[in-house]
């Protein structure tokens, strides 16, 4: 038991930034490139840990603890999802809530982060990321309400782990209202294209990227993990509502699992390969149309008496 | 209950003290302060005593204490429940904390008003709430009740030389008197039901469901002005900045909650109430939790901001209590139990992190002499205590983990989510949109403090450059950290909102006795460690976290002895005349949400955005208007001064126009009695 | 999106395999390294504009690029010394992850178009881990394009501030090396490496592209000489 604990430890720290590898090789391939190699993300991260940081004099120790207190909420938070087969280390009636929160704890430090460091693009930056956030919020605590009506439990370890088994059978177009709704809080959340752009070298156009303006060295690689944790967190969780599917073999469904979360990467790399980013001002409607979806998901479950 | 009346005896004597000595000011407060402390600790004493009970017995006996036939109709009687003693304990620690803090306010206090006189109405304001939370007599409550409100005017209208305070004491006092009529209907409609002005017997009447409709209406009227509900909430925003900060926090963490402890007092009176009730309960807080939030989005004056957040918080409180009527109308108790208990933990938890907040908030006030966020910035390095303990404030009234705020705000999800599981599809349907207004409003709270924190805390200071503010040009060398008096309290405040969010079990515990008083029903055990215990697996969680987060620490700590760590300027594009005026202001932070929100609320931007390429001077002025005040009673208001107007030959001034009305209304009484 | 998969099946990966497999030829057009015919001296390749009407003979030859300033100066009687790879302790850093912050000081955009050159498909320089960020702080180096005109020597002086050490400093095109066809002018410095320290001399004007990747692959150690 402990070995699979450790197991779901070690996949939690040490995938994440490879999802981010596979997305820069998809969109490498949609350009006709050979792209940066797969692996980019850790040379990434192995190289800021070998340089210096940088602060602002404005700054306190609130800029530099931010990127640690985001990292360490974040996986906190992994600690309540469950990974292809491997129980969460930690489970209780409820944990629903304390997931999002500790994603609104890592937001609400890295906004003020933002704020030490007195520049007005960060300012900026960090009132779009707060704005944004709040927004979604509200989707994801919806959606996550629908799928605990339908899996009857609070506990997200029992909704992916064969809570939803029998629902994609009973109301299926439920689930997909859901998915569609999880996935742009998806990309807005982890600030993909059409919401903000990760590539996009203009300090105005930028939501995520300009937040983190100042941060240098060692604290922005902590960022970067961090953003890639999470990106991993809400992928899983998107690809464990829409595969229930398991055959109760420990090697082949982790298999799968992975197999799911790279083709799921590949998703994520063709959307930014296949759509521009939206004007700033467009992105409330499609915050907005993700709660429609999420609303219009909970009707049919009203009407269908899917509880 | 000896405790407790140890504790009003020192009140009542050390006043008496207070107002002899008033002329010495270094006697009164002395006395103010250790009469208070002894006072708060034999209150607290005494609340603790009856929550930390293991089998609660129902109906209570022996805590009371009663003289009969005092008052007409009434007696003076008094008595603790767990649901006074709930509200004692939250009402005892915040009234030491912002009395200490008074005491260090007024201490450098140098203008005419005699502070004595303050201090002693001080004690008198904790005498008549006390004596509001332990009435079990209806006349007495609504004696004390009404004491309450002329005190805490002559408490809010200190500062009485500038007009705004006293409209706003205007507007407070007019408003709860409204308040007060329905009280007084309800309390009599009940009083005849029960044949007896004691809440022992109404307790023991059954109210039938169309009566226990119309007296639920009345209280929610009545309490809910006190409360603050939207649209009911004009005078809270007018008041709170108006008062002196220990006066704010006492308001918005005590006075406000006593609307909530009436609310509650009528359930665990009338019990059944129809289903809609609940449901009204249920819309009016979302309302009022969004509503509060957004405004105090608006708001870029922090005594205000954080008057509107008294709102939200309200809000969030009465979600759990309108998820617990309606659980206990549809029969399904887990339901009521966690609602009520999310709602009372969280009126403990709002007490104490807005009272830290408004205690903060009067610190930096206090220093940099103006109320206005946007001419603040950079006061976390001149002022770290104050920034530290703000910090803590605003992360635990966003409800993030780690602070109290997240375990209240917790159990309201949870008997939300419990709704969803167990009522029927109409149940369903009102659980679940709570749910999204309850997610609205923690989202937009964290929107609203890092705004709040990192306009004033943050960055560095506006004001220090080009700007001429009120009071002359605000050097950094004025601003100075206040001595132990203004920050122990926080300190203490603080300390508990760690310990609420770090060790629940308490907490949740002594909320689960207020819960039983409510009820009138035993909880079953299953029930509550069905509660407490994920909870603790919360708190594993964060402890997870927290060793995350020492490795992370370590790892840098190592790398910042090979890679040192050098300071620079923050990175501005390589501009060379940067200025601190071009930070992100209060004004442009909020403004993404609140046009997303503009229908919803009066936003407006005045002034003129230059096109100009080279703009020689231009202003901006943005500004939420309060629609309820604006549209609903400005014009209530303006009729009813209309109308009254016409009766005012009533009043002609002459003493013997007056006489006149006197025999005239005796001749009636008269001529009434005859026939 | 099938268009555009459409449209790669038929196209396939357009980048070069370069260094791995030998550049595109040339144009005959191109004039890359000067070659030192007779006894005309030296040639500096950080004051020439690679302009046809001038004496000067050009080869195909594109790596031009140096470490050093004065390796910049050819002469009949030495070898050009193209530019060295960074030290052991410098690759190990950068060698699979370099971000650069362009900083484009009184540059004419000639310099800077062929640089965004790089970003494109066929050249892409994504793949060695080089990227163009926008923030110093997140950056490792900083090329620098333009005769540093008095107005933004203050403004690169920051940006190069900003920078977490280790960094590099990337002096393109020939304005930024000595000035250029500014080099008289007042308002402008004789040579970047007259203020901050530079470690690589992409001369040009503009430089080509291939020549800057060919420098920028020197200097990573991709391509040694």
């Amino acid at each position: 038991m402990h070995i699979l604990l450790l197991l779901h430890l070690t996949i939690l720290f040490v995938f994440p930034p490879l999802l981010l590898g596979i997305i820069g090789k998809t969109k490498a391939f949609f350009a006709g490139r050979i792209g940066p190699p797969l692996l980019q993300p850790y040379f990434d991260i192995f190289k800021l840990m070998h340089k210096e940081s940088v602060y602002s004099v404005t700054t306190n120790w609130i800029f530099m603890a931010a990127p640690m207190v985001s990292t360490a909420a974040i996986l906190a938070a992994g600690t309540l999802m469950p990974l292809a087969d491997f129980k969460p280390p930690i489970q209780f009636w409820g944990d629903m809530v304390l997931f999002v929160y500790l994603f609104a704890l890592a937001r609400f430090v890295i906004v003020l982060a933002a704020l030490d460091t007195g520049s007005s693009l960060e300012g900026m930056g960090a009132s779009r990321e707060a704005t944004f956030g709040c927004l979604s919020e509200i989707t994801m605590f919806l959606n996550l309400t629908i799928l605990a009506l339908l899996s009857r439990s609070l506990s997200l370890s029992e909704i992916f782990l064969g809570g939803l088994s029998s629902s994609w059978l009973q109301v299926g177009p439920v689930l997909i209202l859901v998915v569609v709704s999880f996935f742009l809080i998806l990309l807005v959340e982890n600030s993909r294209v059409p919401i903000d752009d990760p590539e996009t070298h203009l300090e105005l156009t930028m939501i995520h990227e300009v937040i983190v303006l100042d941060h240098s060295g060692i604290d922005l690689a902590y960022v970067l993990y961090g953003k890639a944790v999470k990106l991993f967190l809400f992928a899983s969780m998107l690809v464990s509502v829409i595969i229930t599917f398991r055959v109760h073999d420990f090697l082949i469904d982790t298999a799968f699992f992975f197999f799911e979360l790279i083709v799921f990467a590949v998703l994520i790399g063709i959307v930014e390969s296949t759509m521009a980013r939206l004007r700033l001002n467009k992105v409330p409607y499609l915050l907005f149309s993700a709660f429609i979806f999420s609303i219009f998901g909970f009707t049919v479950i009203l009407v269908r008496g899917g509880h | 209950m000896a405790l407790l009346l140890i504790s009003l005896s020192i009140l009542i004597i050390s006043s008496l003290l207070i107002l002899l000595f008033c002329r010495s000011k270094e006697i009164s407060a002395c006395v103010f302060l250790w009469s208070l402390v002894a006072a708060c600790g034999f209150g607290l004493w005494s609340a603790l005593s009856v929550l930390c009970q293991k089998a609660m017995s129902l109906p209570l006996t022996g805590v009371d204490f009663r003289v009969h036939g005092t008052i007409p109709l009434g007696e003076f009687y008094i008595g603790i429940d767990a649901l006074s003693a709930f509200f004692l304990l939250l009402f005892f620690i915040l009234s030491l904390a912002a009395g200490i803090y008074g005491y260090g306010y007024l201490r450098d206090y140098t203008g005419q008003r005699n502070t004595g006189v303050h201090f002693a109405l001080y004690h008198l304001l904790i005498i008549v709430i006390t004596l509001v939370l332990v009435a079990k007599n209806a006349v007495l409550f609504l004696v004390a009740w009404e004491i309450m409100t002329f005190v805490s005017y002559f408490l809010i209208t200190f500062y009485n030389e500038s007009e705004s305070v006293r409209k706003a004491g205007y507007l407070y006092l007019i408003s709860t008197h409204v308040g007060v009529f329905c009280l007084l209907v309800m309390f009599l409609i009940m009083g005849a039901q029960a044949g007896s002005m004691n809440f022992d017997q109404m307790t023991a009447t059954q109210f039938p469901l169309a009566l226990a409709a119309l007296l639920f209406m009345l209280a929610f009227v009545g309490f809910g002005i006190k409360a603050g509900f939207i649209p009911f909430h004009i005078w809270l925003p007018h008041a709170h900045p108006a008062a002196p900060t220990h006066i704010s926090a006492l308001l918005s963490g005590v006075v406000v909650k006593l609307g909530i402890y009436g609310l509650m007092r009528v359930m665990a009176i009338v019990k059944d109430f129809p289903l809609w009730c609940g449901v009204l309960l249920l819309i009016m807080a979302a309302i009022s939790g969004v509503g509060g939030v957004l405004y105090a989005l608006g708001q870029h004056e922090i005594k205000k901001l954080l008057a509107y957040h008294s709102i939200e918080n309200i809000g969030i409180i009465t979600l759990g209590l309108g998820i617990g009527m309606i659980g206990h109308a549809y029969h399904q108790e887990t339901v009521a139990f966690i609602g009520y208990a999310g709602a009372l933990l969280h009126t403990f938890n709002h007490a104490v992190f807005k009272g830290l907040l408004f205690l903060s908030a009067g610190s930096v006030i206090h220093c940099t002499h103006t109320g206005d966020m946007d001419h603040m910035g950079g006061l976390f390095k001149l002022l770290p205590w104050t920034g530290h303990l703000f910090l803590i404030g605003s992360l635990s009234i966003c409800g993030l983990p780690l602070f109290n705020g997240f375990i209240s705000e917790w159990l309201v999800y949870r008997a939300l989510l419990e709704g969803v599981f167990h009522l029927d599809v109409f149940g369903i349907i009102f659980s679940s949109l709570a749910i999204v207004a309850l997610a609205l409003v923690g989202g937009l709270a964290a929107l609203c403090f890092t705004k709040a924190f990192g306009v004033i805390f943050l960055g560095s200071n506006k004001s220090s450059e080009g700007h001429q503010g009120k009071e002359g040009r605000l050097s950094n060398i004025d601003i100075k950290e206040g001595d132990l008096m203004l920050r122990g309290p926080m300190i203490l405040l603080a300390a508990i909102c760690l310990w609420g969010g770090l060790f629940p079990a308490n907490m949740v515990y002594f909320a689960f006795q207020g819960t039983q008083a409510i009820t009138g029903l035993q909880i079953p055990f299953v029930l509550k460690e069905a509660v407490i215990n994920p909870l603790l697996s919360a708190t594993r969680v964060l402890s997870f976290g927290g060793v995350i987060f020492s490795v992370l620490a370590l790892v840098r700590d190592f790398l910042v002895l090979h890679y040192p760590v050098r300071l620079t300027e923050t990175w501005s594009c390589g501009y060379v005349k940067l200025s601190h005026r071009m930070q992100y202001t209060a004004s442009s932070f909020a403004r993404p949400i609140l046009k997303i929100f503009r229908s919803a609320l009066v936003f407006r931007v005045e002034g003129k955005i230059s096109k100009e390429y080279f703009p020689a001077w231009t202003s901006l002025k943005s500004s939420v208007k309060d629609v309820s005040e604006s549209l609903l009673f400005r014009p209530l208001f303006y009729v009813i001064k209309k109308f009254s107007r016409k009766l005012k030959w009533i009043q002609s001034g002459h003493t013997q126009t007056y006489i006149l009305y006197v025999f005239l209304f005796l001749v009636i009484l008269l001529v009434w009695k005859l026939i | 999106m099938l268009k555009i998969l459409k449209t790669r099946f038929k196209q396939g990966c357009r980048t070069i395999l370069f260094p791995k497999a030998k550049a595109p030829d040339l144009p005959q057009r191109y004039r890359g390294r000067p070659i030192i015919a007779g006894q005309n001296g030296s040639i500096d390749l950080g004051k020439i504009f690679f302009n046809p009407d001038s004496d000067i003979v050009y080869s195909n030859d594109y790596s031009m690029a140096t470490s050093k300033r004065e390796d910049l100066v050819l002469s009949q009687e030495r070898e050009m010394a193209l530019a060295r790879a960074l030290n052991e302790r410098m690759l190990k850093i950068f060698g699979r992850s370099l971000k650069l912050r362009q900083v484009s000081a009184g540059g004419c955009n000639a310099c800077e178009l062929d640089l965004n050159v790089l970003n494109t498909p066929v050249f892409d320089l994504s793949r060695f881990g080089i990227q163009f960020v926008a923030s110093p702080r997140h950056a490792d180096g900083i090329v620098v394009t333009g005769p540093v005109s008095r107005n933004m020597r203050e403004a690169l002086l920051k940006t190069y501030e900003a920078i977490p050490e280790p960094k590099l400093v990337i002096a393109l095109g020939g304005c930024a090396i000595s000035g250029g066809i500014f080099s008289d002018s007042p308002q402008a410095s004789h040579g970047l490496d007259t203020i901050i320290p530079v470690d690589l001399f992409i001369p040009g004007c503009p430089p080509h592209p291939l020549t800057t990747l060919d420098g920028l692959l020197r200097l990573l150690g991709r391509i040694s000489s």
